[in-house]
C-alpha cells in the first residue's frame, strides 16, 4: 500500500513498477553489506509471517475446516489446498514479488539476483506455513536460508547458495511435515492450583476486555501497532526533513490524530465480543454497557506509547513548548475516546463518521493551540 | 422467592412466551415440555438476559424490571449452552461474575470448584474447554454471592457421572434455602433432587 501512494502519475509506468517493487529490489542494490542483507531478509520474512498472523483465522478456515479436517483428503491434497488459500491471501505481496522478478529478469540481472527473489517468496511461504501450523522450530530454517542467502550475496558461491536455499524452502513446502504424535513430548511440570482472587475488585472487568484484545484479537492489535509504528515513522521523518520549521507541529498533531484513529478499530471487536457474551452475562446486576470505561482503558493503553512518543518527540525536537505538547497529547487521547462513538453507531458508515470527526477534531485543535 | 405474572415475550412477529404466571417458594422445580414450547426463552427472560415484553418478575421481593441489579443479584442463572468470552479463562471467569456480584469467592464456592474436578480446568481458555467442563464452570458460577433464586437450563447435560452425582447432591441441599427452577427432560436427575414437576402448559394464571 505504501509502494503505491509512492507511485507518481507523472512517472512512467516502468518507473512506477520499479517503485512498486523498491521493497524487494533494495535487497539486491550492491551498496549494502551481508550484514544489512541478512537482516533485510530476515524483516521480510518477519513481515509476512505478520501479515498472515493477521488473517489467521480466515486462512485457517475457521470451524468448517475443522470438519473438513474428519474427510477422507490425503494430507498432500490438504496441504495443496492450504497452499491454494495462503497464495490467494498473499496475493497483493506476491504482486510486489511478481513486479521484482519481472524487472531484474528484464534488465538482464544475474541469475544468482532473480533465484534470490525466489528464494524470498519461498521463505515467506515456509515461514507464512509455520505461523499457520505453530511450528516454531520451522523459524529457525528460514532465518538458516535468509543467512545463507545473504552472506552469500555477491560471492562467486551466490547461485549455488541461491539455489540451494530454493530447493530446501520448496521441498519443506512440498512435504507433508512430521506427524506430531511422532515428536518427542515435553515433560511439563505438574502446576499448583492457585488460590482464587479475591471478587469485587476492578481488574476481574478490565481482564475481560484486555483478554479479547491481547488473546482474541491480537493480530489485528499487532496490525494496528504497525500501522501506528509506521505513522510514527513517518512524522519523524517529515519532521527532520522540515528541520522544525512552521509545519513540524501541524504534522506531529496530524500523526497523533492518525494513530487515534487507528486504535479507534478496536472499539468494534470488544463491542462485538461484549454483545455475544450477553447470553449469560445479561443475568449478572451490571448495568447497561458496563464495559464501555474498560474498553476505553484498554484501547487507550494500546494507543498511549505512540501517542507518547510522538508527544516526546514533538517537545525534544523542539517543534512545540512542553504545554503545547502536552495539550495535545490530551487532546487525542479525548479524540479516542470520543471516537468510540462513531465506530459503533454504524456498520457501514463507521469509516467516514470516525474519519469526520477526527478530522474536525484536528483542525479545531490546530486551531486552538497553533 | 420467585414470582413471576403474565410475563410474555416476542421475537419479532413470533410470539414464543403468552401471559405465563407461577409462584415458587424455596424447593426444587423441573420444568418440562416439549422441545421448542419456549422454556429456554422463560429461563433467559426470569434472568434478564431477554426482557420481557409484558409482564412482571420478582426475585426474592425485588422487581427485575423496577430495580435489575437488586433482582439480579439474588439470582443465578447457567445457561444450557456457554455464551461467554471464549479466551478468558474458568478462574478469570469465576472473578469477574464474583466482582459483578459485588461478592467475593467464597470457600464454598472453592469446593464445589473441587468437587466438580474442575481446579485443573481453571486456567484454561472457556473456548479450549470441552462443552462438560464449560457447564461445570456455569454450575459453579451459580453458587457465587450466594443467591436466593437458581436458574438452570438443562443442568445435567453433558455431564459425567460423578459430576451428575456431585450436582444432584448439591441442589438437593440448596432446595432447602433456595428456589431451583430449572428445565430438564432429564427424568432420573429431577427424582434424585426432589424437584416437583412443573408442566410449562400449566404456568398460566389461575
Amino acid at each position: 500500500m505504501a509502494t503505491s501512494l509512492l507511485a507518481s502519475a507523472n512517472a512512467s509506468a516502468f518507473g512506477n513498477l520499479d517503485t512498486y517493487a523498491r521493497p524487494l529490489l533494495t535487497l539486491l542494490a550492491p551498496g549494502h553489506g551481508a550484514v544489512w542483507r541478512i537482516g533485510y531478509l530476515l524483516a521480510l520474512q518477519a513481515l509476512a509471517a505478520t501479515w498472515v498472523a493477521m488473517q489467521r483465522e480466515q486462512v485457517a478456515g475457521g470451524p468448517f475446516m475443522a470438519f473438513a479436517g474428519s474427510l477422507p483428503f490425503t494430507p498432500r491434497q490438504r496441504r495443496n489446498a492450504d497452499l491454494a488459500v495462503l497464495l490467494l491471501a498473499d496475493s497483493p505481496l506476491l504482486v510486489v514479488t511478481a513486479c521484482a522478478l519481472g524487472l531484474t529478469a528484464g534488465r538482464g540481472a544475474p541469475a544468482a539476483h532473480v533465484v534470490l527473489l525466489c528464494d524470498v517468496a519461498l521463505l515467506a511461504l515456509v515461514a507464512q506455513r509455520a505461523v499457520l501450523e505453530r511450528r516454531p522450530g520451522a523459524w529457525a530454517g528460514v532465518a538458516a536460508g535468509a543467512m545463507l542467502a545473504g552472506a552469500a550475496f555477491g560471492t562467486r558461491l551466490d547461485l549455488a547458495a541461491n539455489l540451494l536455499v530454493a530447493a530446501v524452502s520448496t521441498l519443506a513446502l512440498v512435504l507433508a511435515p512430521r506427524p506430531r504424535t511422532q515428536r518427542h513430548a515435553r515433560r511439563t511440570p505438574a502446576r499448583r492450583v492457585k488460590p482464587f482472587a479475591a471478587g469485587g475488585h476492578h481488574g476481574a472487568a478490565l481482564q475481560m476486555s484486555f483478554a479479547t484484545l491481547v488473546r482474541e484479537r491480537r493480530g489485528e492489535l499487532v496490525a494496528k501497532g504497525l500501522a501506528a509504528t509506521a505513522i510514527v515513522a513517518a512524522a519523524v521523518g517529515l519532521v527532520t526533513l522540515f528541520e522544525q520549521d512552521a509545519r513540524s507541529f501541524p504534522t506531529v498533531l496530524l500523526a497523533e490524530a492518525c494513530v487515534a484513529l487507528t486504535f479507534s478499530g478496536l472499539f468494534r471487536g470488544l463491542h462485538l465480543a461484549h454483545r455475544a457474551s450477553m447470553g449469560y452475562v445479561g443475568a449478572l446486576p451490571l448495568p447497561a454497557g458496563w464495559w464501555r470505561p474498560y474498553d476505553l482503558a484498554t484501547v487507550l493503553a494500546a494507543a498511549l506509547p505512540f501517542l507518547v512518543a510522538l508527544t516526546l518527540f514533538a517537545w525534544t525536537a523542539g517543534t512545540a513548548p512542553v504545554a503545547h505538547a502536552l495539550a495535545a497529547l490530551a487532546s487525542n487521547a479525548a479524540l479516542l475516546c470520543l471516537l468510540r462513538t462513531p465506530q459503533l453507531i454504524s456498520d457501514r458508515h463507521a469509516v467516514v463518521l470516525s474519519t469526520l470527526l477526527a478530522g474536525c477534531w484536528t483542525a479545531a485543535t490546530i486551531a486552538r493551540l497553533l | 422467592m420467585l414470582r413471576f405474572d403474565n410475563v410474555s415475550k416476542s421475537y419479532g412477529s413470533r410470539r414464543v412466551l403468552q401471559d405465563r404466571t407461577g409462584r415458587f417458594a424455596p424447593g426444587a422445580f423441573a420444568l418440562r415440555g416439549p422441545n421448542g414450547i419456549g422454556k429456554s426463552t422463560l429461563l433467559r427472560v426470569l434472568a434478564g438476559v431477554d426482557e420481557a415484553d409484558g409482564g412482571d418478575i420478582v426475585i426474592d421481593g425485588r422487581s427485575l424490571r423496577a430495580h435489575p441489579a437488586d433482582a439480579k443479584a439474588r439470582l443465578s442463572y447457567a445457561p444450557d449452552e456457554c455464551p461467554v468470552y471464549p479466551f478468558v479463562t474458568g478462574r478469570e471467569l469465576l472473578a469477574f461474575v464474583a466482582w459483578a456480584k459485588r461478592c467475593a469467592m467464597s470457600d464454598k464456592v472453592g469446593g464445589i470448584v473441587e468437587r466438580f474436578g474442575l481446579g485443573r480446568h481453571l486456567d484454561t481458555r472457556c473456548g479450549a474447554m470441552s462443552l462438560g467442563t464449560q457447564k461445570k464452570l456455569m454450575l459453579a458460577a451459580a453458587w457465587i454471592g450466594d443467591p436466593a433464586v437458581l436458574l438452570l437450563d438443562e443442568p445435567s447435560n453433558g455431564l459425567d457421572a460423578d459430576a451428575r452425582a456431585v450436582l444432584i447432591d448439591l441442589l438437593a441441599a440448596q432446595r432447602e434455602t433456595s428456589v431451583v427452577f430449572m428445565s430438564t427432560h432429564d427424568k432420573a436427575f429431577a427424582e434424585a433432587i426432589g424437584a416437583a414437576v412443573v408442566e410449562f402448559e400449566t404456568l398460566i394464571d389461575n
